[in-house]
């Protein structure tokens, strides 16, 4: 039988460690609303402000690395959901020969770390003259994305009934229509996952930037953040409000796809 | 095998129900069909992981065979980049703190995870949901953000501070230390901030498994006079191994993936206190010129990351059955 102390000790405890979850980020949004060089560290008590806000926005230059990762971020997520449904539904419908080791190489590929994978990726992109573009940040993680989105969606794919594919071009619909007209509705859900991923992968993404560009004004948010602490390390107010400026899209688009989500990263690693 | 299956499945379907409409649904012209339209649809995916995956880690695996500064000749070295893997002090230092790291985002919050999940099964249900929410916040926050905030947290002194608290609780002169400039303290401090950053997602994933099993067994286990103990070791740990297997996957990876987190917090330091494998890829690769060194290391991790996944598959699968 529970005895109440159980339930008490057990509130109690998780309580305890809730506060030290949420602590930093309580933190880190007091701090943001202090008066810019108003203290001399990081204190609780001090006068509510949001310049610190405006000062990171233009002086701090994150309405410019917000862009570019916007700009990233939305490109990576795009190309990659409408290849891997491409990708997918000829692996797990049409299953021309071959597509079983594309599966294999797309498996392949989503596990590889970037560490394994940056240098060569900078030597590839030098002589192309992508090297300080858009491009190099956005070509590398669209394979990444594709590589995790053709093995994700085609799990997907395969649990649709044969039958759907076929009555659909059977009934005169090419193969195209019935993927994006019959196919993709039904497997939304899975895509709602994989397009949270990748956006919350893309807008992370750290050191492939940080290898990849020199000209600030490419900066995205990671990096320009990361430069920005470098420069204004005891600037704490407008460094705090950088940060929740860089993290906030990502915890928004999580408090409205908690779902998808956390279903997502349990798929991550069920790696067949 | 399953291409032939399909194959006889849409033959048949051809004859019952296309053949009286359209001649041109001919057993073999649906095939081709698919066929043609599987290729079509595969090329522009196939061309990506081509150029940019597989080609790559071929490169990755010849530079690692090479002395090269990135810019002048290569030199064919042989194995001698791997040998630098454990001749070289700061490598073998690198794979060492990788594995210390391993029981901070791995073992710790998957233990922790558990025991919580279990707890709150066992518990009310009252704010459950806080809990989920809030447990798994650190997940979605950017990574970079999380060390800057963190490394206010561990600095040496203030109010806000680790220290602080600890000066509160009177502790300050006997443990208080600057935890991430302490050479002996700086590897579990950045361990801290992994726990943080990976509680959440165990404690997530377990309690998801938990109310799948639901809790019919959990009342048998009762009436069979199962104490708390047992009942974690036989129904809650044997029966949560899928997510297990999860939790101890993702996080293996994360931890592997440590660069952002090491570069943004100490940048390896104290001297090489906390250098890790990743940051020893963007040292070599990018400032040292050392491609053949950086991509050994590079390669190192991969193998690391395969074996480990399939480690844990294989033992998540022996205990299955």
């Amino acid at each position: 039988m529970l005895s109440q102390a159980e339930r008490r000790l057990t509130f109690v405890v998780l309580g305890l460690v809730a506060i030290a979850t949420l602590y930093p980020l309580a933190l880190l949004v007091n701090t943001a609303l202090s008066p810019l060089h108003g203290t001399s560290g990081v204190t609780f008590r001090h006068p509510l402000s949001l310049e610190a806000f405006g000062y990171a926005w233009r002086e701090g230059n994150f309405s410019r690395y917000m862009l570019n990762t916007a700009i990233v971020t939305v490109t990576v997520v795009i190309v990659s959901a409408v290849l891997s449904i491409m990708a997918a539904y000829a692996v797990a419908v049409l299953k021309p020969p071959g597509a079983r080791l594309v599966l294999y190489v797309s498996i392949f590929g989503f596990m590889l770390p970037t560490e394994a994978l940056i240098v060569p990726w900078y030597y590839q992109l030098l002589p192309l003259n992508l090297v300080n573009t858009y491009w190099a940040m956005i070509l590398p993680q669209i394979a990444q994305s594709v590589a995790f989105g053709t093995f994700w969606l085609q799990i997907a794919f395969r649990a649709l009934p044969a039958t759907l594919s076929e009555s659909a071009v059977l009934d005169g619909a090419s193969r195209w229509t019935s993927l994006w007209r019959v196919m993709t509705p039904n497997v939304a859900p899975a895509i709602r996952t994989m397009v949270a991923l990748v956006f919350l992968w893309t807008w992370n993404s750290f050191m492939l930037p940080l290898v990849m560009v020199s000209n600030q004004s490419l900066y995205v948010v990671t990096v320009g953040l990361s430069n920005f602490q470098g420069s204004h390390f005891n600037n704490y107010s407008a460094l705090a409000a950088g940060s929740i400026l860089v993290a906030l899209p990502v915890v928004v688009v999580y408090f409205f796809s908690q779902r998808s989500f956390i279903s997502g990263l349990l798929a991550g690693s069920v790696v067949e | 095998m399953d291409d032939v299956v399909l194959t006889e499945r849409a033959r048949g379907v051809d004859r019952e129900r296309a053949q009286p409409r359209r001649s041109r649904f001919r057993p073999g012209a649906a095939r081709r069909a698919d066929i043609l339209w599987g290729y079509l649809l595969l090329l522009p995916a196939v061309a990506f992981l081509a150029v940019l995956l597989v080609e790559p880690f071929i490169k990755a695996l010849q530079y690692s065979l090479e002395s090269w500064d990135g810019i002048g000749p290569a030199r064919y070295v042989g194995f001698a980049n791997y040998k630098q893997l454990w001749t070289d002090p700061v490598e073998r230092d690198s794979l060492v703190h990788l594995a210390i790291l391993f029981c901070f985002y791995s073992l710790i919050p998957t233990a922790a995870g558990l025991a919580a999940a279990a707890a709150i099964r066992r518990g009310n249900r009252r704010g459950m949901s806080f809990f989920r929410v809030a447990f798994f916040l650190p997940q979605v926050i950017v990574t970079v953000v999380a060390a800057i905030v963190w490394t206010w947290i561990l600095a040496p002194s203030g109010p806000a501070t680790l220290n602080g608290l600890l000066h509160v609780l009177g502790l300050g002169p006997a443990v208080g230390r600057p935890w991430l400039g302490n050479f002996n303290t700086a590897l579990v401090a950045v361990g801290l901030i992994a726990v943080w950053l990976d509680f959440g997602l165990c404690f997530v994933l377990f309690l998801a498994g938990i109310q799948r099993i639901g809790p019919d067994l959990y009342d048998a286990a009762r009436m069979d006079g199962a104490g708390i103990f047992r009942e974690f070791t036989s129904l809650t740990v044997p029966l949560l191994r899928r997510e297990i297997g999860a939790a101890l996957t993702i996080s293996v990876v994360a931890a592997l993936q440590s660069f952002t987190l090491i570069y943004q917090a100490t940048d390896g330091g104290p001297g090489y206190a906390t250098m890790v494998p990743g940051l020893l890829v963007y040292r070599y690769g990018f400032q040292l010129g050392e491609v053949g060194a950086a991509s050994a290391l590079g390669i190192a991790m991969a193998v690391i990351i395969f074996g480990l996944t399939f480690a844990i598959r294989a033992l998540i699968e022996r205990k299955a059955t």
